[in-house]
């Protein structure tokens, strides 16, 4: 994904991110550090202080909630997995997003009519004639 | 003061008549990007046009005194024994104030766009990077959601776009590829930016005078820009990602502004017709006139008239 060097370790945090609350949301209950790493270090080698930089970067962007049990923390995920798939599909499930420019969507969600009346643009046999009488895709894109 | 007048009319005149002449104008579709930039540049010259007034009120630019100039000085001197508009230091620092302020106002509300859409960013950057399945391509994130959506983050290295599992199950490959092609169209004509000023206009105009119209308008018109470096050579498959994409919204939630899409399915169903470069360049030019005008109308009785006119008042 990225060339960089810095960039490579940016997205290797990434991933242990995602493996941590994958752990997280697989148990019900808060999980202190040296549980996510026992988990974790099933399939890897990981060290205790790298799992702790992890859960309190989540903890920092609020991806996950923590309180003391004992001397220890323990890290609970604010949001399932669902809800933060949601949050990322939410101006597209609203159907008229209150689009900032931060998001460029491909195209808005149309209603039925407006659906048919595009379908009707792009079918020849359709019985607009303004589209029939015109020239196929393929001469299309040559003119262009 | 008849310059100050004749700017503001300028300004409101533009404002009302330059968006119905831009909408019925069909060049504008033609190239997307002209057209953005004829929307820009008529938004910077109705906002350039009332700094300019600004200015020559605090320049006290009344070097002239025709009918209406003459007529709003009697009523000023009428309205105030001590001819306040002569005299006052007010009414001058009132016009640089105002001049200042909507600078700074346009300035002001990129700056503020541009945070929020930093937060906005990293927020679904976060949440990307816990949620998201990689996808055979570098650049682009998996989301797994049943509805289909393709949309992109724009912001320098991190740039990517996310395709939701329902946009690649309804999709074929070609027009996956072409979808794709668009969004990094997106990304590397850097539309976000272009939306950005758009809305700072409309932010600072307060949505009339054809400010809010050119925000909706630009938006429109980015994605046919980014319709064109796409679909140069499939522009089928393209038009019926368009389709695709558009259908299985959610039943509820308020739907509409399909305008863009029905003419964009227009536009990549039928020819386009490339403008001439003579047509090119005499819109480039006319537009050029438009943005120079106000300055023109401000400076037209003279610099040294209101340089004369100013300086014993400041000084």
């Amino acid at each position: 994904m990225f060339v960089e060097k810095g960039a490579a370790i940016v997205s290797h945090l990434g991933q242990l991110e995602a493996a941590v609350m994958e752990c997280l949301w697989a148990h019900d209950e808060a999980m202190p550090v040296r549980e996510v790493l026992t988990e974790l270090n099933g399939s890897r080698e990981l060290a205790y202080t790298t799992v702790m930089t992890v859960l309190d970067n989540l903890h920092r962007k609020g991806m996950v909630a923590r309180s003391k049990a004992g001397r220890a923390w323990v890290y609970i995920p604010v949001g399932s997995r669902s809800s933060y798939t949601a949050e990322l599909m939410e101006e597209a499930l609203a159907g008229n997003p209150d689009r900032g420019a931060a998001l460029l969507h491909f195209v808005e969600k149309l209603p039925a009519d407006e659906l048919m009346q595009l379908r009707q643009l792009l079918d020849p046999t359709g019985p607009d004639p303004s589209v029939t009488s015109k020239s196929p895709a393929s001469e299309t894109a040559r003119q262009l | 003061m008849t310059t100050t007048l004749g700017l503001l009319l300028f300004g409101v005149g533009l404002g009302v008549l330059g968006p119905r002449r831009l909408e019925r104008s069909s060049w504008l579709t033609r190239s997307p990007l002209l057209g953005i930039l004829a929307w820009l540049t008529l938004s910077l010259t109705v906002f350039v046009s009332f700094v300019w007034a600004g200015v020559t009120v605090a320049a006290h630019a009344m070097p002239d005194g025709g009918w209406l100039g003459s007529a709003v000085h009697a009523c000023s001197v009428l309205l105030s024994e001590e001819g306040v508009w002569k005299q006052s230091p007010v009414i001058p620092a009132l016009g640089a104030a105002l001049s200042f302020g909507a600078v700074g106002a346009l300035f002001g509300a990129v700056q503020i766009a541009r945070r929020r859409e930093r937060s906005q960013l990293r927020r679904k950057r976060d949440l990307l990077e816990v949620v998201c399945a990689p996808h055979s391509e570098p650049d682009v994130m998996v989301l797994e959601h049943h509805v289909p959506s393709v949309f992109c983050l724009p912001g320098g290295r991190g740039a990517s776009v996310v395709v939701s599992r329902g946009a690649l199950d309804c999709l074929s490959e070609s027009q996956l590829q072409q979808v794709l092609a668009h969004e990094r169209a997106h990304l590397a004509s850097r539309h976000h930016l272009i939306l950005r000023w758009a809305d700072a206009f409309a932010v600072v105009l307060r949505g009339r005078l054809g400010s809010a119209q050119a925000r909706i308008r630009i938006a429109e018109l980015v994605e046919m820009h980014a319709d064109d470096a796409a679909g140069r050579h499939n522009r089928r498959d393209l038009a019926e990602a368009v389709i695709a994409l558009a259908g299985g919204a959610h039943p509820t939630g308020a739907l509409g502004a399909g305008g863009s899409a029905l003419s964009r399915v227009r536009r990549l169903t039928a020819p386009v017709k490339p403008i001439s470069q003579v047509a090119r360049g005499g819109i480039l030019l006319s537009l050029l006139t438009m943005v120079l005008a106000p300055g023109i109308i401000a400076l037209t009785p003279g610099l040294s008239a209101i340089f004369v006119d100013a300086c014993p008042f400041f000084f």
